[in-house]
């Protein structure tokens, strides 16, 4: 492993110096308002690369001889678009024309892409749609330092820096999203294709974002104020591996100071196809018939609303969306195994028991008040999150029956959370930045269901925080955050007359069966947390930039882990909390280094994580007295390390195109005994992905942007494993990607196909939820997928 | 504060790369393995009569614990739950100790299986843990019913 990261580093400097040996030209000129005034701070991108005009208007680069894509763009005016061959040096001067909507702009991009000491990756509508793949967290593994952890092939939710489940928060204008999110067979409720711009905020965001925010936080903005008049799209996909066929329509009106918009999408996929004719899962052979993973189908169908308003002083807008998704589980690995029932039925689309069901409806009002030196954001929400999963009556006691009402549904959740934040933003000067906010979220959690495993409860969180800017210079960007929360949960208690019965029946102590048929108790609880973070942002010159954050994370315990008690069908144990455990504690420092110079980008981003009671399923390797049950496995604290390095590469040589993402990962708990060190759950393995691509057709009208790209997914084999894992193999994936953008005598469309498994390899993926039942992942898999773009500009 | 930083960078790629050279092997995360002998899949037995069963257990370091059980099968199968309605399944578990450790342990023991319950396909399972709190599990699939009876009802087609 060693060897390879330095491998890599090597073949890397080889790179380097290969480039310097190419012929560069420098492309120069000003840019220019029409009335001939400089414009300072214009947005030059070439070939992806971004400048910055100085104060006179002036941009400079050095580039490679050859074909460049030219991009100017300035808040208040019309971008501009060329294309220049570059053989000697060059002088390129633009004129720009003020835009109508510029104003409006100004208001809401202003705070985009805004210099910050934190780690972050943008990713637009524009890619995800060309790099769909079922859900939104899966879409974005190719990003560094990002995974994924799938269920099946229509959910995922993320995983970053090996930081998952309740360890990542999903914000969406502001409110973070709150679902299930403990549970690992519970997918991310959010329409992939309706998110507008999103980043990926690597490292911790607790000052801002609170509990839960340790690995990063995924934050989808989809406030964008659309163009001028009626616009809209209609992108719709296929995909072969589940023979997916899906939708979304998106409609946007904007006149004068005020937008609406509206969006819709379905999706609906069959049992997907997988490389094997067997699996192997406790001890049985189950057959897999014509390659199908039998009642993995589902359906998805979403819809989104919008309307805003935009003033001077004041802008607003109110979100109302609903997601709906239903997915059927395997039944051969649903809980013991069983061959009677995977026999096929003959329907590749039918969603039978078991499956599960969520709908996720969310309103959000974002409000931004501007002052004289300063602005109040106001975000207000509500949302409710109902998870069924609905599984044909059974239960390993005699006397219970099964209930009258939908005697099929065997767990319900039913959260709702209300939440208010506010943020003041003060500007003393232009060095000065100060923002403070409060934070608010309530939640209620209701259950039913013939099954028994998470309590119901309400829990509040409160919290005030601070954030301070400081510009020191140019170079110098300084901040600082103080977050304070205080939390609590009120658990109900619940007893279970029927595991009493059951046993006594098995001849156990009456004080036994008592304690035990007490599945969680009336619990009361409250924390308090204090966080601090301290960050900076650098630059050496004008190739090399660093970042350097430290700071202090946390995470109140969740209801699962203080007051679960029985056996998760899903992982099919027995699942105990510990009412006693105190919020979770990290301490973290990471480092950014940057180098960018022509068209070489190369970022490498170490960072390191202590716990003092990182929170996890511990076997206790006592057996449960409960029916079905292996080892007891509690919610146990415990000290942790957890590091490790991100790599990011990207080069352009000429109509070539080079990338490259590593992410190395190493954890283990700490403890006094060496022998029980032991890495934690659901760690991805080390991984590469690579891509090159190569432009097409440069001077062809019809076909634009139009790249060809060869990838490979290369996963090390993962044998650090937690206590009831099992060692996961390496693999590599290959796949293709045609992108283009059609104009055929002023017809649109954007159309890309994409090959990804191309192999069909037999792979496991260690952080999938099928993981532990022995499936492996998705066959070859081919998608087309067409967006073609009406009215607007 | 530039020879701080680079301080800092090297600290943190080395802290890095001396990770990679860890002390995993003091770890036991091999689960012990589980070879069952007797019953074999869909083996029958006699309700009244004995349940016997023969596994080998293995482990890297130690054997601690494992635990028997047998349960009705009846999930997802409608025509044995009609079949039950009379009489009830039967459950059973148990756990028995393994002491000092051993890497290896033959376990032969003989079950009672009651008079009185219900008929048809059981599940039988081994779970056995090591001394590091590793797991392994093995489950087979046996019938119990009263032989000489007509089995007219009993539909059995699977293909084991």
């Amino acid at each position: 492993m060693k060897f390879f990261w330095i491998g890599l580093f090597l073949s890397l400097f080889g790179y380097q110096s290969f480039s310097q040996n190419t012929d560069k030209n420098t492309l120069s000129g000003t840019v220019e308002s029409e009335t001939g005034d400089a414009l300072e701070g214009a947005y030059v991108k070439i070939n992806g690369k971004f400048f910055w005009t100085s104060s006179n208007g002036k941009y400079t680069a050095q580039l490679i001889d050859g074909l460049h894509e030219v991009h100017v763009t300035m808040i208040g005016y019309e971008s501009v678009d060329t294309v220049v061959k570059l053989d000697q040096d060059l002088q390129l001067d633009f004129k720009l024309s003020p835009s109508v909507t510029g104003l409006e702009e100004v208001l809401l991009e202003g705070h985009e892409h805004k210099k910050t000491s934190q780690q972050v990756l943008y990713v637009d509508n524009e890619f995800i749609e060309n790099q769909f793949s079922g859900s939104l967290a899966s879409t974005l593994e190719r990003m560094p330092g990002f995974n994924a952890m799938q269920i099946g092939s229509g959910a995922s939710k993320p995983i970053i820096r090996g930081l998952g489940l309740n360890r990542v928060a999903v914000a969406e204008n502001g409110i973070k999203q709150e679902g299930q999110q403990w549970g690992a067979d519970h997918g991310l409720e959010i329409d992939a294709l309706q998110v507008e711009n999103l980043e990926i905020v690597k490292g911790v965001g607790s000052i801002a974002y609170g509990s839960d925010a340790i690995g990063g936080v995924v934050r989808i903005k989809n406030n964008t104020t659309p163009s001028e008049g009626f616009s809209g799209n209609v992108y719709s996909f296929a995909q072969s591996v589940n023979n997916s066929l899906g939708s979304s329509v998106k409609l946007s009106y904007s006149q004068d100071d005020w937008f609406i918009k509206g969006k819709f999408t379905g999706i609906s996929f069959g049992d997907y196809s997988l490389p094997a004719e067997e699996i192997s899962y406790l001890n049985f052979n189950i057959p897999i018939y014509d390659e199908k993973l039998k009642n993995t189908a589902g359906k998805e169908l979403d819809w989104y609303g919008q309307a805003g308003i935009i003033k001077d002083n004041f802008s607003s807008s109110l979100s109302i969306s609903k997601v709906y998704q239903k997915s059927g589980f395997f039944p051969g690995s649903h809980g013991i195994p069983d061959i009677s029932r995977v026999q096929p039925d003959g329907d590749a689309r039918n969603i039978e028991e078991p499956f599960q069901r969520v709908t996720h409806f969310k309103v959000i009002s974002n409000s931004n008040f501007i002052y004289e030196n300063g602005e109040l954001d106001l975000d207000i929400a509500y949302q409710r999150n109902h998870r069924q999963e609905w599984s044909l009556f059974h239960t390993h006691y005699s006397g219970q029956e099964p209930p009258e009402v939908n005697p099929n549904l065997e767990l319900d959740f039913d959260l709702h959370t209300y939440s208010t934040r506010a943020i003041y933003h003060h500007n003393f000067n232009r060095d000065h930045e100060t923002q403070v906010g409060v934070d608010l979220q309530w939640k209620d959690n209701d259950i039913s269901g013939f099954n028994f495993l998470l309590p119901e409860y309400q829990a509040g969180n409160y919290a005030l925080f601070a954030i301070h800017e400081y510009k020191a210079s140019a170079n110098n960007l300084w901040s600082f955050g103080l977050r304070f929360d205080y939390g609590i949960i009120d658990m109900e208690g619940y007893y279970d007359p029927n595991l009493y019965e059951y046993l006594i029946g098995r001849n156990q102590p009456e004080e036994t069966a008592r304690a035990y048929a007490q599945r969680s108790e009336d619990l009361n609880r409250d924390f308090s947390s204090l966080n601090a973070r301290m960050g900076w942002d650098h630059s050496f010159n004008k190739n090399w930039s660093t970042k350097i954050n430290v700071g202090t994370a946390f995470r109140l315990p969740t209801a699962i882990e203080l007051g679960a008690n029985g056996i998760h069908h899903g992982s099919f144990r027995h699942e105990q909390g510990d009412p006693n455990l105190d919020p979770e504690q990290g301490f973290m420092a990471d480092l950014n280094l940057s180098f960018v110079k022509d068209s070489w980008n190369i970022s490498i981003s170490p960072y390191a994580y202590f716990f003092s009671n990182y929170i996890f399923l511990k076997p206790t390797g006592t057996f449960s007295v409960l029916p079905h049950s292996g080892q007891l496995f509690k919610y146990t604290e415990s000290e942790a390390i957890l590091t490790g390095l991100e790599l990011a590469v990207d080069k352009e040589f000429g109509r070539w195109h080079f990338s490259l993402a590593g992410e190395y990962l190493y954890n283990q708990q700490l403890t006094s005994d060496r022998s029980r060190n032991f890495p934690l759950p659901f760690t991805p393995a080390n991984n590469l992905f690579t891509e090159v691509g190569y432009k097409l057709f440069q001077d062809s009208g019809v076909f634009n942007l139009s790249e060809l790209s060869i990838n490979n997914r290369l996963m090390m084999e993962q044998d650090r494993i937690a206590q009831g894992e099992e060692i996961t193999t390496g693999y590599a994936l290959w796949g293709l990607g045609w992108q283009n953008r059609l104009n055929i005598n002023g017809f649109k469309a954007s159309v890309n196909l994409r090959v990804d498994n191309l192999l069909n390899e037999r792979y496991f993926n260690h952080t999938s939820f099928y993981r532990r039942l022995q499936i492996p992942e998705m066959g070859r898999n081919i998608q087309l997928n067409i967006k073609i773009p009406f009215g607007g500009s | 504060m530039k020879d701080y930083l680079k301080i800092l960078v090297v600290l943190l790629t080395v802290s890095v790369f001396t990770a990679c050279s860890d002390d995993d092997d003091a770890l036991d995360s091999e689960k012990p393995t589980i070879m069952l002998n007797e019953p074999e899949n869909g083996e029958e037995f006699e309700i009244g009569g004995e349940l016997h069963f023969d596994i080998e257990l293995a482990d890297n370091q130690g054997l601690a614990s494992y635990k028997v059980e047998v349960h009705s099968n009846s999930d997802g199968h409608t025509h044995s739950v009609v079949k039950q309605q009379e009489e009830t399944p039967w459950s059973y578990d148990q756990t028995f100790q393994i002491t000092g450790n051993p890497l290896t342990y033959d376990a032969h023991e003989h079950i009672d299986i009651p008079e009185g319950i219900a008929e048809g396909e059981y599940h039988l399972g081994i779970i056995v843990v090591d001394a590091a709190g590793n797991q392994e599990e093995a489950f087979v699939e046996i019938m119990l019913g009263h032989h000489g009876d007509d089995h007219d009802d009993h539909d059995h087609d699977h293909d084991h």
